[in-house]
């Protein structure tokens, strides 16, 4: 009977994800598409890791501690909105029905693992055979599968009880949560202090799991790992089993309103804004003086605020994040960068203004009908919209450059470069455009092929100067000054002229 | 009839179609200073579309706007200084507060900060909305949202409101506000517009009414007017008269139209 009432919610959450998928042929086309254009390429990548840098690390246990632990606190991140990927339906219907919190909400495990991790399994396979070909160590690989499988299972399972108790509104249970996330990252600090301790020498879920996959690629110490790892297993097991004990269906949220291959740009920017408010009040503490300044510095204030109020900023953390862990695997596997990784920290910064101007999108276009209602300010808007984007831009390419991606002075100026072409760019697109948000139609990834262009092409003539510096001598700093006031100025004026083809 | 000089709005043989649907076809009307002015009609009479072409958020195919004598095809900009609009399905900034939101519309409609700061402690206090003005729109129910975009309508004394549907959701004393508010802008000589399925508000609140059917005008006129041309009583409701009206109004759809566009943004 439990079995086949969880078997049943089971089903109906898979349908209700997946349904779209199978009724729609272009979105089974362009699934096909994308899994033979990426499966290949994973399987080519298995095969060439052993020659990278990053696979003769002595610090190859510590980084696979790090991403262990980033996926750790992703899953605690995605907690704070409730634990459970719910479907409005289901509260009108299921937790209506005679059936046990425990019920569904290991119903709702057995999804988050289909839609987040079995999706990954054919990548690791097809990752592991590239491997498993090039070494033949075809039963420490298959080990590591299972031991990283069983990790997210873990993180998933962590997550929903943690997630509950902050629905529930259990005192103390957000701060834990949020405190969980800081120490899980802590130790990534080491890269930059030896004082703090690294992944290595802390007794982590995500640190054992490293540990067991480590012994398993390259030989060493497996079983006490293993039996660290096991033991987090049972402790987390046990918070799980007393938070499904509890009657959890008044505090089920609505979190999941879209279905694969119909995500709803909306909903997910809604969604991100929903995590933001979970963080308490961090975002709400922040108010900007509206009345103060010109049109111009009020509507830069404006964006700045609604970029850390409606989630936008959760996005730009996690891209920062990803350009402080490249600025580290840098710095472990090479002692001085080159300006061509500028280039690295410019490909992360310009995904920045893609994704706020994807929240844009999503969430802000409709209320602009009382900004339209004063036509004279479109145009302050938009620039106000570049020049916001264009700070918090700025501020993750630093961090990006500080990490240790940027080479040269002048290879830090051209991935600035970049980041203002891109934010430039992206404002203007989506002023221009009106862009559906709904997923799988053109015009809604037109931000993501028109922005890295040209934000390369900016990009470009300064990377080559910094990388020429050398055969240029005393002409290459004013070259690149001039090229870059010249960026700055065409940029700031793209967005206001953009907003004369704007519609509601 | 012909409209009065100077009426507040005129609209002229108005036509709009979405993707060669026809939504307003041939749309006249006018309203005069001082009167609260209603459109009734069934879901997809094309009140909306009308509403939206009037402040500009649509562009039509062909007709004519004129607002407090401006040509709206002359200067679409320039006449959206004394108009207030509250759209159909308000959108707000859920990430700020209600008063951050007034603030920032007092700031787009330029208005100095000692007035708006007055102005907007006014309406907040009237909308009952003073209470809550520092929590985030999103926390906000459907109501006091509705109050807010009303408020964001108002809040620089707008000459010419446009109203669509503005009572759905709100509650009775929040409702008499917004009815009060309405008849302040047209005792200061300025109009509105109101478009509406109340149909028992519409015919306590309006001045006159214009039944809007398929895209045209099916009749226009005081209620007494309206009550005439249904031919439905002297005591009837206006729902009498809608219904009767509706069901009368089975005109053949045009087919295309006009050719040339005044407009000089018209296809």
């Amino acid at each position: 009977m439990t079995v086949g009432r969880i078997r049943t919610v089971y089903e109906f959450k898979v349908r209700q994800f997946f349904g779209p998928v199978f009724r729609s042929a272009a979105t089974i086309a362009f699934l096909g598409l994308a899994g033979l254009v990426t499966l290949p390429s994973v399987l080519v990548a298995g095969f060439f890791l052993p020659d990278t840098p990053l696979w003769r690390s002595t610090e190859l246990a510590g980084l696979f501690g790090a991403g262990l632990s980033a996926f750790l606190a992703f899953d605690l991140l995605f907690a704070v909105s409730g634990g459970t990927l719910t479907h409005p339906a289901e509260i009108d219907f299921f937790t209506t029905a005679p059936l046990r919190p425990r019920q569904y909400l290991a119903a709702d495990l057995l999804f988050q693992f289909t839609v987040t991790d079995a999706l990954a399994i054919p990548v690791l396979g097809l990752g592991a055979i590239g491997l498993g070909l090039r070494t033949g160590n075809w039963a420490g690989i298959l080990s590591s599968i299972v031991v990283f499988l069983l990790f997210a299972a873990m993180g998933l399972v962590l997550g929903q009880a943690m997630g509950l108790a902050v629905a529930a509104g259990k005192r103390g249970a957000k701060s834990v949560l949020v405190a969980m996330v800081i120490v899980l990252l802590l130790p990534s600090a080491r890269w930059y202090s030896p004082l703090v301790p690294g992944y290595a020498q802390v007794p982590f879920p995500s640190t054992a799991a490293a540990g067991v996959i480590a012994g398993s690629l390259f030989g060493g110490d497996v079983l006490g790992p293993a039996v660290e790892f096991a033991l987090f297993g049972v402790a987390i097991l046990v918070v799980w089993i007393v938070q499904s004990g509890r009657d959890i269906f008044p505090n089920l949220r609505p979190t999941m309103r879209v279905a694969f291959g119909q995500a709803d740009l909306r909903k997910v920017a809604m969604r991100q804004e929903a995590l933001t408010r979970g963080l308490g009040r961090l975002t709400r503490r922040v108010t900007v003086d509206l009345m103060k300044g010109a049109p111009i510095a009020m509507m830069t204030r404006f964006h700045l605020m609604r970029i850390l109020r409606d989630g936008s900023i959760l996005m730009v953390g996690l891209l920062t994040g990803i350009l402080v862990v490249i600025g580290a695997a840098n710095r472990v596997s090479s002692d001085s960068p080159s300006d061509f990784s500028a280039f690295t920290t410019g490909w992360t910064a310009l995904m920045i203004p893609v994704i706020l101007s994807f929240n844009w999108n999503a969430t802000e276009r409709a209320n602009l009908w009382t900004v339209a209602m004063a036509p004279k300010y479109l145009g302050t808007y938009f620039r106000g919209f570049y020049r916001a984007a264009a700070v918090v831009t700025l501020v993750a390419s630093v961090v990006g450059a500080l990490a240790g991606n940027a080479g040269s002075p002048i290879g830090v100026v051209a991935s600035i470069l970049m980041a203002f072409a891109a934010c430039g760019t992206a404002v203007t697109v989506v002023a221009a455009v009106k862009i559906p948000t709904d997923a799988f139609s053109l015009k809604s990834v037109l931000p993501f092929l028109v922005v890295p262009p040209v934000a390369l092409a900016v990009g470009g003539p300064a990377i080559a100067v910094a990388i020429f510096a050398g055969s240029l001598g005393l002409i290459a700093w004013p070259l690149v000054i001039a090229y870059a006031v010249l960026i700055l100025y065409l940029f700031d004026r793209l967005p206001r002229r953009a907003a004369l083809r704007f519609e509601l | 009839m012909a409209a009065p000089v100077p009426a507040s709005l005129i609209i002229e043989n108005l036509w709009k179609r979405y993707d060669g649907k026809p939504a307003v076809e041939g749309l006249s009307l006018f309203v005069q200073p001082g009167e609260i002015f209603g459109l009734v009609g069934p879901n997809g009479a094309g009140k909306t579309t009308t509403l939206k072409i009037v402040v500009g958020l649509l562009k039509p195919d062909y007709g004519r706007i004129v607002v407090d004598g401006r040509d709206v095809a002359e200067n679409p900009f320039e006449y959206k200084a004394g108009v207030g609009y509250l759209p159909e399905s308000t959108t707000l900034p859920d990430y700020l507060t209600g008063l951050e939101f007034l603030t920032f519309v007092g700031r787009l409609r330029e208005m100095p900060r000692e007035a708006l700061e007055a102005r907007i402690a006014d309406l907040l206090r009237r909308l009952d909305l003073d209470g809550p003005k520092r929590d985030l729109i999103v926390t906000y129910s459907k109501g006091m949202r509705q109050k807010l975009g009303f408020a964001a309508s108002v809040v620089h004394g707008p000459r010419m409101l446009i109203l669509d549907e503005p009572l759905i959701g709100v509650d009775p004393a929040g409702q008499h506000a917004i009815k009060e508010e309405a008849r302040a802008v047209t005792r200061q000589r300025g109009a509105v517009v109101v478009s509406t399925h109340m149909l028992d508000t519409a015919e306590k609140l309006c001045d006159r009414i214009a039944v809007v059917h398929r895209g045209r005008i099916a009749a226009m006129g005081t209620l007494a007017e309206l009550r005439g041309a249904a031919r439905t009583g002297a005591d009837s409701t206006l729902e009498d008269v809608f219904l009767r009206l509706t069901e009368e109004a089975a005109i053949p759809l045009s087919p295309e139209p006009p050719r040339r566009p005044r407009f000089p943004w018209g296809r």
